[in-house]
């Protein structure tokens, strides 16, 4: 376990690497014996810093859904970060890229809650009746962290992840707001094009057979530290996408079919 | 560029690799001047010798069609490999991975040709005229050479292919969406890998019509009954011994087998 210093400490630089647009080292790498706790315990604290500065929680993203992310960081579990107000970016926006270190964008499913969910033991059924309703979404994901540490070559771990407000960065939200109960979420597709090219395709039910799976795990996750997802909140359910990379200029498209689309140029 | 001679020596050790089950050496660490025209000769020569053998040829495989795949070859262009009747399976097969040195499967669409498609200048509309069915397909995929690989390897190695399932429901090409067909592909229970057809160059006929204008270019081209495989659009999926594999194309059915 991490001393109250060491959380602190680590929460203020990822802090200042987000203001200075300058990554910081490995927490991995400075604290060794750190648990995915410790690195819950960071990502709080970052998110106090954020609060105490006039930032509001709209909602929680989840990530590490699919097999591959999970295979690719060795851990058999999803990760959770939060959304803040200032992270929210409408349909079709010019969004800054010099706000970013190295953005990446993600397709997923958005769910808007109209009731609290409180774990533990929550189901997915429970998700569904809920949730407001549904639309399609962009993911923007940053690192505050170094990819890999320059002189060991050691890679990024779970541990740096979650610190790190689990990548998040930005959400841009579809306009078509869907009724759970109207749409095959499993079944839902996105083609996920950079400049007019098909970069990545996924389905839904990419993200632990069930995107409302995911959401279930966040609310008895949340349930261990007293926490809960509240109504009105945005919770970003994983995507079904790999990470594509985006430069000046990128237009990304996402076309979800009959469900809707969102875009986004950086 | 190498010389003919050479040509034959690696079409007879990437067939020696495949029957022995012993990968060769990278023919790019060989042949160090082996040109992409080079690994397409090995390529034919290396099929010379499966019908000299008694395999018949069904068709091409296109292989390389996602921008992540290209990017990680380094190649701007997808390629194409030649299919057998021999590595065809039914949906449902038990199928023993031992055959295979590092067998991975993708999830595909497989066109039917209606019709003769031959020449350059070929495009998808071309190719969606003389199509007759479009069917789910899963493609074993295996690697007869040392890694990591150079194009020239892959090429040379008959694209990767390794063999075919073709299941589900097969369709007219004017039937269904051909850009929207989605599949999950689940090993024992878990979900893996998903993706739609749109994956493949934006649409597969855009393959298919790629593969017509390079085959034209070595004076070949698509017979009427080709099976050709359009691309993966999932990531490819390691399979062993054991493994119970399911391909969801949602309403075009599913593909099942397992590896023993």
């Amino acid at each position: 376990m991490l001393s109250a210093n060491d959380v602190a400490v680590a929460a203020a630089r990822l802090d200042d690497a987000e203001r200075t647009r300058k990554q910081t080292g490995l927490i991995s790498l400075s604290h060794p014996s750190a648990t995915m706790d410790d690195a819950y315990a960071i990502q709080a604290a970052w998110a106090k810093i954020k609060l105490a500065k006039g930032r509001k929680v709209v909602g929680w993203k989840i990530g590490l859904t699919s097999k591959a992310m999970q295979s690719a960081l060795n851990i058999s579990t999803p990760d959770s970060g939060v959304l803040f107000d200032d992270m929210v970016f409408a349909d079709g926006a010019q969004i800054p890229l010099t706000r970013f270190i190295q953005p990446r964008v993600e397709a997923e499913i958005a769910f808007v809650m109209k009731a609290p969910l409180k774990g533990p033991n929550v189901t997915a059924r429970e998700v569904l009746a809920a949730t407001s309703y549904v639309v399609p979404a962009l993911e923007i994901l940053d690192t505050r962290i170094l990819r890999v540490d320059p002189a060991t070559k050691t890679a990024r771990t779970i541990v740096d992840t979650i610190s790190d407000n689990a990548a998040n960065a930005g959400l841009v939200l579809g306009e078509q707001k869907w009724k759970v109960s109207d749409v095959d979420l499993r079944w839902v597709g996105a083609i996920v094009s950079c400049n007019g090219e098909v970069e990545e395709t996924g389905l839904g039910a990419g993200v632990l057979n069930d995107p409302a799976l995911g959401i279930a795990w966040l609310a008895n996750r949340l349930a261990r530290y007293g926490e809960a997802i509240s109504a009105g909140q945005v919770v970003l359910s994983g995507s079904f996408i790999r990470p594509i990379e985006t430069s000046l200029g990128a237009l990304i498209e996402a076309d979800f079919g009959p469900f809707g689309a969102v875009s986004c140029r950086f | 560029m190498i010389t003919p001679k050479q040509r034959q020596t690696a079409a007879e050790s990437l067939l020696e690799a495949q029957q022995t089950r012993v990968v060769i050496p990278q023919l790019s660490k060989s042949f160090p001047e082996m040109t992409l025209e080079d690994s397409y000769d090995v390529q034919r020569r290396y099929a010379a010798l499966r019908v000299k053998n008694g395999a018949r040829i069904i068709g091409r495989k296109i292989g390389l069609t996602s921008r992540a795949m290209q990017m990680a070859s380094k190649m701007t262009e997808p390629d194409y490999g030649i299919m057998f009747d021999d590595a065809v399976f039914k949906d449902g097969a038990s199928i023993a991975a031992s055959t295979y040195l590092k067998p991975r499967l993708e999830t595909e669409l497989a066109f039917i040709m209606g019709e003769d498609l031959k020449g350059a200048g070929c495009q998808m509309h071309d190719v969606m005229r003389a199509t007759e069915f479009v069917c789910p397909a899963l493609e074993i995929i295996d690697y007869r050479t040392d890694v990591p690989r150079a194009i020239v390897d892959t090429i040379a190695d008959n694209a990767a292919f390794a063999g075919l399932v073709l299941g589900g429901r097969i369709v007219r090409p004017f039937e269904i969406d051909v850009r929207w067909v989605p599949a999950t592909l689940s090993k024992n229970g878990t979900i893996e890998e998903s993706g739609v057809s749109a994956a493949v160059m934006g649409h597969p006929a855009a393959g298919l019509a790629w593969l017509v204008n390079k085959l034209a270019t070595q004076g070949d081209g698509l017979k009427k009954g080709d099976i050709v495989l359009g691309g993966s659009f999932t990531r490819p999926v390691d399979v062993a011994a054991g493994d119970v594999i399911h391909a969801d194309y949602g309403a075009l059915g599913s593909i099942g087998v397992s590896f023993i």
